[in-house]
């Protein structure tokens, strides 16, 4: 076994709030992709017109606590838009741009923390200078720049998170190549002529997984909370679209009136970047030996 | 000592011309014509003519970088369209508030965050553990505008009627009665326009409140400032919290603390004076180190409480499409992250003489 696999079955697995929060995580993941088969109605039609007596903000209607209609279990947005199926939506561009950011940038991050590391010298330098400037700026400042140039817009919002996030990983994966490019089976690979990119590639790479998974976890809370902030202030996914960040901007004006339309996607985000960093944790913990003395 | 601050100082040169390259691409890098991108609805043949003239885009772009640097240098980070005034008194304008915001969301932060992680660290593995950890695993979670609209709905709305009442926008009341201490004190005549130190320190409300010894306006000033604080401490909170506990927790596992507890020492100088002080030294990294979510925190706090700060003049920016005021002062908050990381690196080797070896 080796000391990952040891680590995880130790320290991950056995804590109940860790596999309480990777449950709630893969329900999250469930209901993203099978968004269209759990939403009860088109999260972008509006309902007025269409229901009558159904009125813009109209709150929640839970059977349970003795309301007859139980169609909008969330409410209605200012629009006459059904929330519930607006949140679940929201999961997808939420989980969806959040974890294709990330994995840009542990891939461009990885990539140039690989070559830096293993090229040493000026390139090393030189990448080490570029990541330096961009982790002088606050992560949510640099995505705000970003998105000011290039325009708001889904695939704008995935490059900025991006941009924003790849030194961390770039980071990582330096600092695991530079232990391991003098060790012993390395210079045994390059005796038998195995080439660079293949020793960086094949013989390093797989040391960096277990710090960048770890590093992504977390990474992946960020960029969802980033991705609401963007859309919050108005430079992220654009209307009709159900984003949470976006949704609680929308009924931020109305909060006194219709505090539900605010509450719902909120509670939406809060749940899973809350799942994620207990994950994420558990993982970081998982690998730390020091945790094992405690 | 002096020898590690001037490495640590040399190390922070490439990374502010990098912040000047990246500040100076990014008003060149907008897509299109920069001018119908700039001036938009108002760009016509002659007034790009006049703006392409002005903003020297006709030279080439190792001429334009130089002119940025030399405007830079000069402290000239162009005018603003909206305002038709210099970017740097705008900026420096909005700073008090923020500054002021990010003082008040460091205290608190410090303040509940360091006896949580202590707390959580004495009653390890026990409910009051758990539900500290609790509230700081969810307080790294909630977005901070959300947050921010909740307390402003809990604080502004539904206890609006309670003595808790608090403020939810602005920083004063409006029309409350504000006079700046230095005409309270008869230094400049209040007709005086001339942009000095004494106008800037005005701006702190609070500190004016308290130079003008005008306690009403001071009570204004703070209530106005708790919810935005809370707000954008949060995070910090969190993170503190969390670092005090593991710091705290591998502090008291050390031998001296056991010899402490062998010379017959009361728990509360064991844990206090000798586990807490040692195990203080990573959290006062991360106090610096997390003037970076505050001040990203600032921008959102700004725009749910419409506080009048650089964050919201760096949104306000964007939407009025006024890449001066967005482009200088992005740079000049990068750069105050990066003298405020120079300051917490320098006073952790202070602290600590082991990082200078390193």
């Amino acid at each position: 076994m080796t000391n990952f696999s040891r680590g995880l079955s130790k320290n991950f697995l056995r804590r109940p709030l860790i596999l309480f929060s990777g449950m709630a995580l893969l329900i999250l993941i469930f209901v993203a992709v099978f968004a269209p088969l759990i939403s009860t109605h088109d999260p972008l039609s509006s309902m007025i017109g269409i229901e009558p007596g159904h009125l813009p903000g109209k709150p929640p209607c839970i059977p349970i606590l003795g309301c007859e209609d139980s169609l909008h279990l969330m409410g209605l947005d200012l629009n006459g838009r059904d929330i519930f199926s607006r949140v679940i939506y929201g999961a997808r561009i939420s989980l969806g741009v959040g974890t294709a950011s990330i994995v840009f940038a542990t891939l461009a991050g990885g990539f140039t923390g690989l070559v830096s590391g293993y090229a040493g010298g000026w390139t090393d330098n030189i990448l080490m200078r570029i990541t330096d400037v961009i982790l002088a700026f606050p992560q949510l400042l640099l995505a705000i720049s970003f998105v000011t140039v290039f325009g708001p817009g889904l695939q704008n919002v995935l490059l900025a998170i991006s941009l924003a996030s790849f030194p961390f990983y770039a980071r990582l994966a330096r600092a695991t190549v530079l232990a391991t490019k003098n060790t012993e089976y390395i210079m045994a690979a390059r005796a038998i002529g195995a080439g660079p990119f293949r020793i960086m590639f094949v013989q390093i790479m797989p040391h960096t997984f277990p710090t960048i998974i770890v590093q992504a976890t977390l990474g992946l809370g960020i960029a969802i909370l980033d991705i609401a902030a963007l859309s919050f202030l108005g430079l992220g996914i654009q209307p009709p679209a159900a984003e949470w960040g976006r949704m609680l901007s929308e009924g931020r004006a109305y909060m006194s009136t219709s505090p539900h339309i605010v509450f719902y996607p909120g509670i939406a985000i809060t749940i899973t970047v809350l799942a994620i960093n207990i994950l994420g944790n558990g993982l970081r913990d998982a690998l730390d030996p020091r945790l094992n003395s405690y | 000592m002096n020898q590690f601050v001037i490495r640590r100082l040399i190390t922070t040169i490439p990374v502010l011309f990098g912040i000047l390259v990246l500040t100076f691409v990014l008003l060149r890098a907008i897509p299109g014509d920069p001018c119908r991108a700039i001036v938009a609805e108002r760009a016509t043949e002659e007034v790009c003519d006049q703006f392409i003239e002005s903003s020297g885009l006709n030279k080439s772009i190792p001429e334009q970088f130089l002119d940025y640097l030399n405007q830079v240098a000069r402290g000239d980070l162009g005018t603003s369209f909206r305002h038709n005034r210099p970017v740097v008194d705008l900026f420096f304008e909005r700073l008090p508030t923020t500054i002021e915001l990010g003082i008040v969301a460091s205290v608190f932060a410090v303040v509940v965050g360091t006896p949580l992680g202590i707390i959580a660290a004495r009653r390890r593995a026990t409910l009051v553990d758990f539900g500290s950890m609790s509230v700081a695993a969810v307080g790294v979670s909630t977005p901070v505008f959300l947050l921010g609209l909740l307390l402003a709905y809990c604080f502004g709305v539904l206890l609006s009627d309670t003595p808790f009442a608090l403020p939810p926008s602005g920083r004063l009341t409006p029309g409350a009665f504000y006079e700046p201490f230095y005409v309270a004190w008869g230094l400049i005549p209040p007709k005086g326009e001339a942009f000095g130190f004494l106008v800037f320190l005005s701006r702190f409300h609070i500190l004016n409140a308290v130079l003008t010894v005008n306690p009403d306006l001071m009570t204004d000033a703070i209530r106005h400032l708790i919810l935005p604080a809370v707000t954008a401490g949060t995070i910090p909170l969190a993170i503190i919290s969390r670092i005090m506990r593991s710091s705290l927790l591998d502090v008291l596992s050390q031998d001296y603390i056991l010899t402490a507890r062998s010379k017959g020492l009361s728990e509360f100088t064991v844990v206090v004076g000798h586990g807490v002080r040692n195990a203080m030294l990573p959290v006062t990294t991360v106090i610096g180190l997390s003037f970076g979510s505050l001040l990203s925190g600032a921008i959102l706090t700004e725009t749910v409480f419409g506080l009048p700060g650089v964050g919201q003049l760096v949104v306000e920016g964007i939407f009025a499409r006024d890449y001066p005021v967005v482009q200088g002062s992005i740079m000049l908050l990068a750069f105050s992250f990066v003298f405020v990381n120079f300051v917490v690196d320098v006073s952790y080797a202070y602290l600590d003489p082991r990082v200078k070896l390193q």
